[in-house]
């Protein structure tokens, strides 16, 4: 699947556009479809003539996969969240670099890492997305912060909570100081097998 | 003892530090209040030198999310920081704001909203989003000293609070020439020039920056690059000196000269600032009208412009930097109604009932 030309996005926006100033459209349409998937009958019958897909490596999930990875079918890749809070600078690099080293050998996920370091930099030079959240010692100084170590986890889950919804992960990989759980770091190597064999997923040095 | 109330600024990504910088010029000129920043660039860090507290939320470009997910998201995370900062006021600055924080504002109407929109758009775009002003209580617009070159959509509209001219860096707040060199870590002596080409990495100026460097260093003149913290890739090379400091217009002393695009930041700064500039618009920007910006300074004599630097022509233009920058510069600083970053603070404080 390949992104839209830029004169195919115009386009999209403007009809788009036209559909959002369409009084009455957008509401119309979203009350008929929050009715059809609540209905039963519906539902059933959409699940007998269509059969959804649900196994790994069938739905588009965009999200950039990183510098790495290239072909039609990156986009099929599922997103994998890597959380890794609490690391310092250094351990937060070493873990970006595991995950790009891992990703280069499966070639099964795009990865989404939420940390609570800055080291944007560092995840720029990978092209891997990153989510921030406060550290918790800081979260004591930051407007609606505390003091107590509950309400900052409170927090984070919230936050946690939306990215695994936004960004549609399927797995949520935690990291420590000596890098990725190795519960995790199976998971991620059974991910592999499960996608389909056809998809074209290449390393970047394969396209040269 | 209560907690001061707060100002949240929530900046867009747009390409550079521009819109960061003008909202942390406005942060710093507020008193009596707690600033907290939001925002999408990857710079985002940085304003931890201001003494602020800030979060980052990835742009949609720097995710690939479809346009329609990361609106979600920004909406979501927006509505999520209102709650429990519940900030007196927010201001945007960003020429498009995003579809979302209409929403979100709407569910938290104890805080009053600004749009920071600075003028000088390409002629006929963004027309649409002119309409978003309604989303928010003020609209204040940072000056422009080009702005009588102004064709944009902004420049016939009558809902702004205009401002003069915004830097973070006042005239006068500036170290000196040896402070500065000490503090870059450049050599005390010898001329040295600033050379800042392209609105961070929105796109490869390496050829403008090499062409550059090659005509100073023709003339004796040591070249300084600047690594932005959202920049691509470091421009390096063995005889030059990469500078890297936020704010940079502080230690703007070390410099006897500079070659900029004119981007609304570089722009004000260096001519504010007193500092011989020869602008490179770049003219890649969606919006940013760079080119009748720096041609508007060229044709008032405070500055040199040029579309560009490969086409054999940087040698007699940075003779004529060399000669005439100084005599340039002053008629800049001349021409200067002064920083309107104290207005704008003012006109945001007014907007959310803290004066």
């Amino acid at each position: 699947m390949t992104s839209p030309s830029p004169a195919v996005r115009r386009r999209q926006q403007q009809v788009a556009r036209l559909a959002r100033r369409t009084p009455g459209l957008v509401p119309a349409v979203d009350r008929a479809l929050h009715r059809v998937r609540r209905n039963a009958t519906l539902t059933d019958l959409f699940w007998r003539v269509f059969v959804p897909e649900t196994t790994l490596g069938v739905r588009p999930v965009a999200l950039h996969p990183g510098r790495r990875l290239a072909g039609r079918d990156v986009v099929f890749l599922p997103v994998v969240a890597v959380l890794g809070l609490g690391l310092t600078d250094e351990q937060a690099q070493t873990l970006l670099q595991t995950v790009a080293d891992l990703q280069a050998q499966e070639r099964s996920f795009k990865p989404l890492l939420i940390l609570d370091r800055p080291v944007l930099g560092a995840a720029r030079s990978h092209g891997f997305v990153v989510e921030l959240v406060t550290p918790r010692e800081d979260w004591a100084a930051m407007p609606g912060g505390s003091a107590d170590p509950a309400h900052w986890l409170e927090h984070v889950g919230r936050r946690v909570a939306g990215i695994v919804e936004h960004y549609q992960v399927l797995h949520l990989a935690r990291a420590g100081a000596d890098g990725l759980d190795p519960l995790d770091l199976a998971v991620l190597r059974a991910l592999a097998g499960r996608l389909p064999a056809d998809l074209d997923v290449r390393l970047v040095e394969e396209d040269r | 003892m209560s907690e001061p109330p707060t100002v949240l600024l929530l900046s867009s990504n747009g390409a550079g530090m521009g819109h960061l910088t003008r909202l942390l010029a406005y942060g710093r000129r507020m008193e009596g209040v707690r600033v907290h920043v939001v925002s999408l660039s990857q710079a985002a860090p940085v304003v931890a030198a201001e003494g602020v507290t800030w979060e980052y939320l990835p742009s949609q470009g720097s995710t690939g999310l479809r346009p329609a997910t990361w609106r979600s998201l920004f909406a979501d995370r927006v509505a999520e920081v209102l709650s429990r900062v519940a900030p007196a006021a927010l201001v945007f600055d960003g020429t498009h704001p995003y579809r979302g924080l209409d929403v979100a504002l709407r569910s938290h109407p104890g805080t009053r909203s600004v749009w920071s929109r600075r003028g000088m758009w390409k002629p006929g775009r963004n027309v649409d989003q002119l309409a978003k002003a309604a989303w928010f209580d003020a609209v204040v617009e940072p000056g422009d000293l080009s702005a009588a070159a102004d064709r944009g959509a902004t420049a016939a509209a009558t809902d702004a609070v205009r401002v003069d001219p915004v830097t973070l860096v006042d005239r006068g707040a500036t170290s000196t020439r040896a402070q500065a060199r000490e503090a870059l870590g450049l050599p005390p002596d010898g001329p040295l020039a600033l050379v800042s080409l392209g609105a961070g990495n929105i796109n490869d100026t390496t050829d403008e920056v090499g062409a550059a460097a090659a005509a100073l260093r023709r003339q004796g003149v040591g070249v300084c690059v600047t690594v932005p913290a959202i920049a691509e890739r470091a421009v390096r090379h063995d005889d030059l000196h990469v500078v890297s400091h936020f704010p940079l217009s502080e230690h703007f002393a070390a410099f006897d000269c500079a070659v900029a695009a004119a981007g609304y930041n570089s722009f004000h700064e260096t001519l504010r600032l007193g500092v011989p500039t020869l602008f490179v618009p770049n003219d890649h920007t969606s919006l940013d009208d760079q080119v009748a910006r720096a041609e508007h300074a060229a044709a008032q004599g405070w500055a040199l412009s040029t579309r560009t630097l490969t086409d054999g022509g940087a040698d007699a233009l940075v003779t004529s930097l060399l000669e005439d920058g100084e005599q340039l510069a002053r008629a800049a600083q001349e021409a200067d109604p002064g920083n309107g970053a104290g207005d704008a603070a003012r006109a945001v404080l007014e907007a959310g009932g803290l004066v």
